[in-house]
């Protein structure tokens, strides 16, 4: 053995592959019981026929709900954000709108809005949990505002993966209204991973 | 000297090797990471020009991790093979700092925004074109930026127009703080929709309702002669559409006290009552009284007049009880009525041979209503 030095045999390889991260989301039209269900656009929900909305009624939920699928190892998790075209359901025929509100449409004469009905995700240490803002954590009747600006609806803080979110839509028209059948509100939905 | 070689040998390399060490040193000390981003979106449908109805903006949100002068700039960089969608239109945009952002912010962290971008703020989209330039939005003017603040800022359409990549999915975009040599920079990934919007339609129906007319308020029934025949008069009742159905029901007033009927109220008092028995044939010599038909509004349709009340039989007249407690159902129809319909009410009445002369009256209430 001569020098100042030894050497042994080299370790164990250890190899990471970095990424720009990733992150999905998808909107899904279905029943109550659609937990799983995939659809395609355009995504469309009807109060018509046995939804139908009567003026001065009692609110109807709609028979299907807005569902959300949910991923991204964004280490600050993301939010979910919602704005309607109108900030209300719209008539062109009467002028009139079903203005959305942060209400219990039990009590409110008028109203129509969102309320969360469905949160599940992978559950593992290094993932965080979905929350709905409080506003469509509501029973009932009781939903959270689809305004011309920007609401956030869920949110996570941490990585989610396989998220999925279900949106109960609610609706109800005063005795002011007048019969059409042309009320309609474009939701939009925006997903931020925060990174 | 001889021994002062091996010393040299060892020195001078070693020398250089830390003052090559110290510059990477140095200057890697200035190309950091961005702490937190993020980066709202106001649409995320893939393929948005940024025409009427397609219109894009967006809240950006930079934590540094370095703190960085005045007078520098931030730039968005989308992918090389995305040219042109990112930027529409090359030219200025409109720079809007912003002090919050709840819809997005992650309240008490990172990427909760804490300050208003400083500066002089100007911005400005420019397209790649090929392989090796991107879309690039430049944000110019920014004042001195401190490491672990979250700072906002809006980006929004001026002569330059914002839009989105042709194709859904992922897109990474790489967002850097610079100014000098000093450069935070991330790059993450959003991702775009085929279709961002739910359409909630709705038809919205009349409260249900119906409408219900009677043609005259008075009939007069004509001189009654004692013990002689029976007289009539008439008018009719009409009963708008209804989506489940409708009912008429009628009561009397008669005496006040003892039955319906035509009521002599002055000296001497005398009721020309409607009688205990569900009809009265009108036409049998030995019978008086008050009674009333209605005939039927539609002869193939579903309205029924109660049994007591037809008017197939002529001189048979159903009799009626006093007050709302002695209402009689006299017309209805269970289902959908498209279109109004009357019905002729005709009441008949016969007075006996004791009936005193005068004027004798009865006030007959109708009470119609819907089926819901």
């Amino acid at each position: 053995m001569h020098g100042d030095f030894t050497q042994t045999e080299p370790g164990p390889i250890v190899s990471v592959t970095t990424s720009a991260g990733s992150v999905f989301f998808d909107i899904d039209i279905a029943g109550p019981s659609g937990t799983t269900a995939e659809s395609a656009s355009p995504y469309s929900i009807s109060f018509t026929g046995a939804y139908q909305l009567i003026s001065g009624a009692p609110a109807v939920t709609a028979g299907d709900r807005i569902w959300l699928d949910a991923s991204t190892n964004s280490e600050g998790g993301f939010a979910i954000v919602v704005r309607g075209l109108n900030g209300g359901l719209y008539s062109n025929t009467t002028g009139q709108t079903i203005v959305s509100s942060t209400a219990d449409l039990d009590t409110a004469s008028d109203g129509f809005g969102i309320q969360n009905a469905y949160i599940s995700q992978d559950t593992y240490s290094y993932l965080g949990t979905i929350s709905a803002m409080t506003d469509y954590t509501g029973t009932a009747n009781s939903v959270g505002i689809v305004g011309t600006t920007a609401t956030k609806v869920y949110e996570s803080d941490s990585p989610v993966f396989n998220g999925r979110m279900g949106l109960n839509v609610i609706a109800k028209p005063g005795m002011n209204k007048t019969a059409a059948s042309d009320y309609q509100e474009s939701i939009y939905f925006v997903f931020i991973p925060r990174f | 000297m001889k021994s002062l070689v091996p010393t040299l040998k060892i020195v001078i390399p070693t020398f250089f090797l830390v003052l090559f060490g110290s510059f990477l040193l140095i200057y890697s000390a200035h190309a950091g990471t961005l702490t937190n981003v993020y980066i709202h979106m106001s649409r995320i449908k893939a393929g948005l020009t940024g025409a009427a109805g397609q219109t894009v903006e967006m809240i950006l949100a930079i934590n540094p991790s370095s703190n960085i002068s005045t007078g520098g700039t931030i730039v968005l960089e989308f992918p090389d093979a995305e040219d042109a969608t990112w930027c529409r239109t090359e030219g200025s945009l409109t720079i809007t700092a912003t002090a919050t952002d709840p819809a997005a912010d992650l309240s008490g962290t990172g990427w909760q925004i804490d300050s208003a971008l400083p500066g002089t703020l100007t911005g400005a989209c420019t397209q790649g074109s090929g392989v090796g330039t991107v879309d690039k939005f430049t944000i110019s003017g920014v004042g001195a930026l401190t490491a672990g603040t979250t700072y906002g800022v809006k980006i929004g359409n001026n002569l330059g127009v914002i839009g989105t990549a042709a194709a859904a999915g992922e897109h990474a975009i790489t967002v850097t703080a610079s100014q000098g040599t000093t450069s935070d920079s991330k790059s993450f990934k959003i991702d775009l929709l085929t279709d961002d919007a739910v359409v909630i339609t709705a038809t919205v129906s009349d409260m249900a309702t119906v409408d219900c007319t009677i043609s005259a308020n008075t009939v007069n029934l004509g001189t009654l002669f004692p013990g002689g025949t029976y007289a009539t008069g008439s008018h009719t009742i009409t009963t708008s559409t209804t989506s489940s159905g409708y009912y008429w029901a009628v009561y009397g007033t008669g005496d006040g006290s003892t039955d319906a009927g035509l009521w002599k109220s002055t000296a001497t008092t005398h009721l020309i009552q409607s009688g205990t028995t569900a009809t009265l044939d009108l036409t049998n010599a030995s019978i008086t009284g008050f009674g009333m038909t209605l005939s039927d509004p539609d002869t193939a349709g579903s309205a029924v007049v109660t049994t007591n009340f037809v008017d197939t039989t002529a001189g048979t007249f159903g009799t009626i009880d006093r007050l709302f407690a002695g209402a009689k159902m006299v017309l209805y129809q269970n289902g959908n009525q498209l279109s109004g319909e009357s019905s002729t009410v005709t009441y008949g009445a016969k007075a006996s041979a004791a009936a005193p002369a005068g004027t004798y009256q009865e006030t007959v209430y109708f009470v119609c209503g819907g089926y819901y």
